[in-house]
């Protein structure tokens, strides 16, 4: 757009911005150089795609860079020492490791170790995946006939709303006979559905989602089903005001935005739901994908693997009813791992998590309860996410 | 002159070294883009670089249907508004725990740098998504088109949501001036009654 083509407003807000003043940034050196480190300079294939075709990342590098290597090396230096960080952990542990150790299995790829459990923890953000175990609440007492006409309205509501969400899309939404009297609430999301590997890795590079890939290995049998992305629930009235929360006491302010978003929401027109229910909801601002999980099926046997970002101070897993819990070590990564009972109404056989500080990222696979994998052939599977299967 | 889309078919077919030239080309816009909405020289320098290595890493999935160029803008805001999450995540723990950041204050240094008043405080009142559209449209001399292709919607929605985001930029740089006005006016009196 040509500056003759903005209007005289317009004109005025260029006036005031100076970034276009800022000294300009030399990065092809740094960023060459990951390449070539992380996919190869000389004659071998460069890229992670280009099916080891000859070529030479570095070759045509002319202008003087010296100013180019900065910071960026030394972040990419500090998740090397994350990296480094994780396995000493796992190393300083190397102690207790063999008073816990169970037994070593082999299977026909993957060696591993078993321990007692303990939580995992980030060396980095302390982000934490710890079991807890939590009985089922009991069932309540008969529902009163208006609470369950409340329950068949949040769910009416629910559907209506979601028609109204494009993939990737969140809404929060208000129900009740009187909306400014302890109405229900609740939040709406639309996942990003795939149904090739292709379309979702194109997406998930698109919006720079959490880091997920197909597993190195996988059972015989076993393809691909479905890829999801699905975007980060915010609290209403957060993110709508970004800068709104620098000064003052930030717990009052994060109140403060929620009442005024609740009651801008109340003020809008409301959509009947018949019997004098009403609804008003509105979409909350987009702040990305915080997970992705792709799925794997054969026959009626599924796999599920989910990744998610380490947004959070930690992870919460409920236990209660496994018939095994302890951690895995395998190749200098220790892991979680969840075994349900022959008999029993666990949603999967086996279930294992991990974290990876360098993706800030940490995953849970699982399959169903239906499974007929082995652990091992599990581990195996979360081994050759982490590029260590052999 | 070879467009970048033909440059971009032979990075796809493995001319890998063709990448520095994409580099070259846009790193200094995504940078300023960065800068934006990010209000701190260190981390957009930072982003540019995660960037363009995750631009390099998914470049075959890149299709022609979209330009290049919205393609990438759409990855670099997608990396910021996460890099934003992640910010506001960490501003929120250091708080828990009682430590009052000073990334904040820092933070608005250099976006009263970035942007001068009364635009810079104008802005604090709109969403990142409103901000967006904002620097996409005035800064990034983007068209409606090339905006709506970046924010994967229709155009006729981003037009009818620019008018209503000027507007209330509108509203709040008036009310500020007006602010500014009565407390210059309230302390000229001062001084006359002293």
């Amino acid at each position: 757009m040509r500056k003759s083509q903005y209007t005289a407003e317009e004109q005025i807000l260029r006036s005031y911005d100076q970034a276009a003043d800022v000294e300009s940034i030399d990065v092809r050196q740094p960023v060459m150089k990951a390449i070539a480190d992380k996919y190869g300079a000389g004659a071998t294939g460069a890229g992670p795609w280009n099916g080891g075709k000859s070529t030479s990342v570095m070759r045509p590098l002319h202008r003087d860079q010296a100013h180019a290597v900065k910071r960026w090396t030394s972040f990419h230096g500090n998740k090397a020492r994350a990296a480094a960080a994780s396995l000493l952990l796992v190393l300083s542990l190397g102690a207790t490791y063999f008073i816990y150790t169970d037994h070593l299995s082999q299977s026909a790829r993957i060696t591993y170790t078993v321990k007692e459990y303990e939580p995992l923890e980030d060396p980095v953000t302390q982000f934490e995946i710890k079991l807890i175990e939590t009985e089922p609440v009991p069932p309540m007492d008969p529902l009163s006939e208006e609470d369950k006409k409340q329950l068949e309205k949040v769910e009416q509501a629910k559907e209506w709303v979601e028609q109204q969400l494009l993939p990737g899309e969140v809404a929060f939404y208000l129900v009740g006979r009187d909306l400014s009297t302890k109405p229900r609430s609740a939040t709406a999301v639309k996942p990003l559905h795939f149904d090739s590997y292709a379309s979702f890795l194109s997406k998930q590079a698109e919006l720079s989602a959490v880091e997920l890939t197909e597993p190195g290995y996988l059972p015989e049998g076993y393809a691909f089903k479905a890829g999801q992305l699905n975007p980060f629930r915010s609290v209403p009235g957060q993110a709508s005001t970004p800068s709104d929360k620098i000064e003052g006491s930030p717990g009052v302010n994060r109140i403060e935005a929620y009442d005024r978003f609740i009651k801008e929401l109340i003020s809008k027109p409301a959509q009947e739901l018949g019997d004098d229910y009403r609804l008003v909801w509105s979409k909350l601002p987009a702040e990305g994908l915080d997970s992705a999980a792709l799925s794997y099926s054969f026959g009626e046997q599924t796999l599920k693997i989910e990744a998610f970002s380490l947004i959070k101070r930690g992870v919460q897993v409920n236990k209660f009813g496994t018939a095994k819990t302890e951690n895995i070590v395998v190749n200098g990564t220790e892991l979680i791992y969840m075994e349900a009972p022959a008999e029993g109404s666990l949603d999967y056989t086996h279930r294992l998590y991990w974290l990876d500080s360098t993706a800030e990222t940490y995953y849970s696979l699982s399959d169903s309860p239906s499974s007929s994998l082995s652990q091992q052939e599990m581990i195996r599977i979360a081994a050759s996410m982490m590029g260590k299967d052999e | 002159m070879e467009s970048i889309e033909d440059k971009i078919k032979r990075i796809q077919s493995g001319e890998v070294y063709l990448f520095a030239d994409i580099i070259d080309i846009y790193q200094n816009r995504i940078y300023k883009y960065c800068l934006r909405l990010l209000h701190s020289r260190e981390e957009a320098e930072d982003a540019v670089q995660d960037i363009m290595l995750k631009v390099y890493e998914k470049i075959r999935y890149y299709h022609l249907q979209v330009s290049f160029s919205s393609w990438l803008y759409k990855i670099a805001y997608n990396h910021c508004l996460n890099l934003l999450r992640k910010r506001k995540l960490q501003q929120q723990v250091q708080r828990f725990f009682g430590r009052e950041s000073t990334v904040d204050s820092a933070e608005r240094v250099v976006e009263k740098k970035m942007f001068s008043e009364p635009l810079a405080s104008a802005l604090e009142m709109l969403s990142l998504e409103e901000r967006n559209l904002l620097i996409l449209r005035i800064f990034e001399d983007k068209s409606f088109e090339e905006i709506a292709e970046i924010l994967g919607k229709n155009m006729e929605a981003i037009k009818k949501r620019y008018g209503r985001i000027r507007h209330k930029l509108k509203e709040s740089m008036e009310s500020r001036a007006k602010e500014e006005g009565e407390c210059a006016k309230a302390s000229t009196l001062l001084k006359n009654r002293s």
